[in-house]
């Protein structure tokens, strides 16, 4: 059949699809917007409309909703401190600091433009690409999958603060907060001292919403913080990024999306995981390590563009191979399931026109987002200057909703309370976020693939007999070498300067 | 006069309230209908239980919800309804593995399988064994004589004790003559994984249903060796594990509708009789294989021996 990307575009172009797209756009922005509401929950509830709608019309809302939301993730991540969506954590470390700048509107541009470039170039990346690389996804077993996670563990050292010790222990408390609850693998309890609700364990949402929502609000309140900008915002055009800082931001947009993009085609390599990666690869590059958290257009490009990257590289496993990447992913493939469409290679040719339809709505709706969102800059800047005493209580009332949301019971709700107080407390002793995120997030990959890893062979020689494990082991000593060096390094450097500026 | 008119509205009104309270006791269900998955929306039961749950809305015009619950080896949520009234508005849609298999495997469960109400099975699918693609196993034969051979190095897709991928797999070891406590069973997350982890080609034999298998089949990294149901699965040539040697190994995993304890016999039989009309209809015969299920009705009776038969099974392949 002669079916491709222009004639799937054409067809995406009908008034129906178009207006498919945007509506799930629009829902998707949303979703990112209000803290906790993810796409995955917004998908489970939306699956019995997909069983109206014509299947074409059905994935291309899912589909819209899912890359939607981590566009509209970043923006209460950069004005409020309080990531929408668990994909945005990291870019609110910079783009809240450029908020309290006066910045909030480059820091919304630039990650709605990085979101854009990494959405089309995945989008290109599919139809180009597509089932040639959905392989490695099969490709990776246990082993490998060590291999990635320990390199990705590097990372928590550079997100450590000022002590590597310190940071270490957040990481490590981290993935003990994973661990508590039901053994993923044999259904074995652990650490729920007897209680029913532990038995769940901590989902990520309400973990998150507590340490970021629920904290950033006790801490403003006990600030006094009467808005958190007071000075005046420009208008919608001077506040898009100029010159220099515009190629920095679009480098690392760039960076940030072949990151995403090559991570996202595997397993459990969660938007809000490369995301991560992505801002760390920037600092480690940068000039300026230091002033990463103080505001660098780097630190929100790079994660918007790698979090948008993975969701767009998701799509080559599900629909060539069936393997949902990601838990939004798995909502979508039932979505596929229930319309009778069972990916695979049968359905690139039997059903061509709706693959290549999917594809080149997400062309048009990855345009739609941009358009929505660089007009909406200025709007949403202004929430920055919304009194605290209105925003914080809407704040509060939507982080419990979203606790509530994904798992749909209060435990998660409490839950949420608990590491709002958590999180309040470890802002007041400056302690780091970062690692205890990054430990929570890839702990329960790290002690799968290790256990089924050491399951295969029955010793852990596995992992330096096969070339893909070593490699990466390798390449994460090495990193952690360096990254020690820089962190000595810098330290002496910036005892230099504070020693001349004593003498004179 | 206006005394009179009183009269006559507060009559009227008394009449109209009685007769909805007859209404209600009559005509079940007159509120929203919840049903609770204990698993994640997507996977084969959820889809199942939204099919269902979509068709019954419009017969009955009440809202039927699906509403997921997933976590905690599905204790957490069954328990809710294990303690839920008795009403027939929150019910459980869950499969063998957390009906029948769970409290042998799992120790102190807060409550007792057999107390549920159960209401009905949905539908069906059988399990299915299969292998990557290079793999030099072609029948099953073939891998019955690789795990007597190389017992201690055999690698399976294991779902940690609670999965009809376990039951299948201990009923083919048994049938082999092999003690399962010395393969090598990689535990997995969930069925997807399981069949992921054979088309990747990192375990020696896999098993699992359509709804997982079909994808990675048509790409054309997996075989399918044998299908541990009565009859072929349409549309694929493999043969059924009788025809490929092994007369007994014939485990479907199977999802089913159930309530809480002393959930009246008039809810059940209002279910009973909805389901069974339902399941009759073609439409949702296609939605349910779409699914990757066969839509399959048992009533009340049949749904409790089955899981008495399943559960009898799981204590003797499991040796408690």
């Amino acid at each position: 059949m002669d079916v491709g990307l222009l004639s799937g575009l054409a067809n995406a172009l009908t008034l129906a699809n178009i207006g498919f797209a945007l509506v799930g756009c629009l829902l998707g922005t949303l979703v990112g917007i209000l803290p906790g509401l993810g796409p995955a929950s917004a998908m489970a509830i939306l699956l019995p409309v997909a069983l109206y709608l014509p299947p074409t019309g059905a994935i291309i809302i899912m589909a819209g909703i899912y890359y939607g939301a981590m566009y509209g993730g970043s923006t209460t991540a950069i004005l409020m401190n309080i990531p929408g969506e668990v994909a945005s954590v990291i870019t609110a470390q910079d783009g809240f600091a450029m908020t309290k700048q006066g910045r909030a509107g480059e820091a919304l541009a630039i990650a709605a433009i990085g979101s854009f470039l990494a959405g089309i170039a995945g989008t290109l990346a599919i139809a180009i690409i597509g089932p040639k690389v959905a392989d490695l996804a099969l490709r990776f077993g246990p082993p490998e999958y060590f291999g990635l996670v320990l390199f990705s563990m590097t990372a928590l050292v550079s997100f450590a603060g000022r002590s590597i010790f310190a940071g270490l222990m957040l990481g490590v408390f981290g993935m003990w907060l994973a661990s508590i609850g039901t053994d993923p693998l044999t259904g074995t309890q652990r650490l729920n001292f007897g209680t029913l609700e532990l038995m769940r364990g901590f989902d990520i949402v309400p973990v998150l919403i507590g340490l970021f929502g629920i904290a950033e609000v006790l801490a403003s309140l006990e600030q006094r913080i009467e808005q958190i900008y007071a000075g005046k915002l420009g208008s919608v055009l001077s506040m898009i990024p100029r010159g220099a800082e515009l190629a920095r931001g679009l480098v690392a947009s760039a960076r940030g999306a072949v990151i995403g993009f090559v991570l996202g085609l595997l397993p459990g390599m969660l938007p809000a995981l490369t995301a991560y990666l992505s801002y760390d690869v920037e600092r480690q590059l940068s000039r300026t390590p230091e002033k990463f958290g103080s505001g660098m257009i780097e630190g929100v490009a790079a994660p918007e563009a790698a979090n948008n990257a993975t969701a767009m590289a998701g799509f080559i496993p599900l629909l060539s191979l069936g393997i949902p990447t990601t838990p939004a992913l798995a909502i979508l493939l039932g979505t596929l399931m229930i319309n009778g469409l069972t990916p695979g290679p049968m359905l690139f040719q039997q059903q061509a026109l709706l693959v290549w339809t999917v594809i080149g709505s997400m062309l048009i709706a990855n345009t739609a987002l941009l358009i929505l969102n660089l007009p909406l800059v200025g709007l949403w800047a202004h929430i920055s200057r919304v009194p605290y005493h209105v925003l914080g209580p809407i704040v509060l009332a939507v982080c419990v909703v979203g606790a509530y949301a994904p798992r749909n019971t209060m435990f998660d709700v409490w839950v949420a309370i608990a590491f709002g107080i958590i999180g309040y407390v470890m802002r007041r002793l400056e302690m780091p976020l970062a690692p205890l995120v990054l430990g929570f997030l890839l702990g329960p990959l790290f002690e799968q693939s290790l256990r089924q890893s050491i399951a295969l062979q029955g010793t852990p020689a596995i992992f330096f007999t096969r070339p893909i494990p070593l490699a990466l082991i390798i390449a994460a000593v090495l990193v952690l070498g360096v990254t020690l060096w820089l962190r000595r390094r810098s330290r002496a450097v910036q005892g230099l300067i504070r020693d001349s500026t004593n003498e004179t | 006069m206006l005394r009179a008119v009183i009269a006559g509205l507060l009559g009227l009104v008394l009449v109209a309230i009685s007769a909805t309270g007859v209404d209600a006791q009559a005509k079940y269900p007159i509120k929203p209908v919840e049903l609770i998955v204990p698993f994640v929306a997507g996977a084969s039961t959820d889809s199942c239980a939204r099919v269902i749950a979509q068709v019954l809305e419009a017969r009955w015009g009440v809202p039927v919800r699906v509403v997921n619950k997933p976590g905690g080896n599905t204790v957490p949520a069954v328990t809710e309804v294990m303690t839920a009234r008795p009403d027939g508005t929150t019910l459980l849609v869950d499969n063998i593995a957390s009906s029948a298999m769970l409290d042998t495997v799992v120790k102190n469960l807060p409550f007792k399988v057999s107390d549920r109400t159960f209401v009905a099975v949905m539908a069906y699918t059988p399990m299915m064994f299969i292998v990557h693609t290079d793999s030099p196993i072609k029948t099953l034969k073939e891998a019955a004589e690789a795990l007597r051979k190389g017992t201690e190095t055999f690698t399976w897709t294991s779902l940690g004790g609670v999965g009809a991928q376990d039951m299948v797999f201990r009923r083919f070891a048994a049938a082999t003559g092999v003690d399962v406590s010395k393969t090598r069973a990689i535990a997995l997350k969930g069925g997807a994984e399981a069949v992921t982890m054979t088309a990747g080609g990192h375990v020696q034999l896999g098993t699992g249903t359509w709804s997982a298998i079909a994808a990675p089949l048509s790409a054309g990294k997996l075989r399918v060796l044998a299908v541990a149901g009565p009859e072929r699965w349409p549309k694929l040539d493999a043969p059924t594990t009788k025809e490929a040697g092994f007369a007994d190994i014939e485990v479907s995993f199977w999802i089913g509708i159930s309530g809480p304890p002393g959930l009246s016999a008039d809810i059940v039989a209002t279910w009973d009789a909805a389901l069974k009309d339902v399941l009759s209809d073609k439409s949702v015969h296609e939605k349910m294989l779409n699914a990757g299920v066969v839509a399959s009705y048992q009533d009340s009776r049949g749904m409790t021996a089955r899981v008495e038969e399943d559960r009898k099974t799981t204590q003797t392949l499991f040796g408690r």
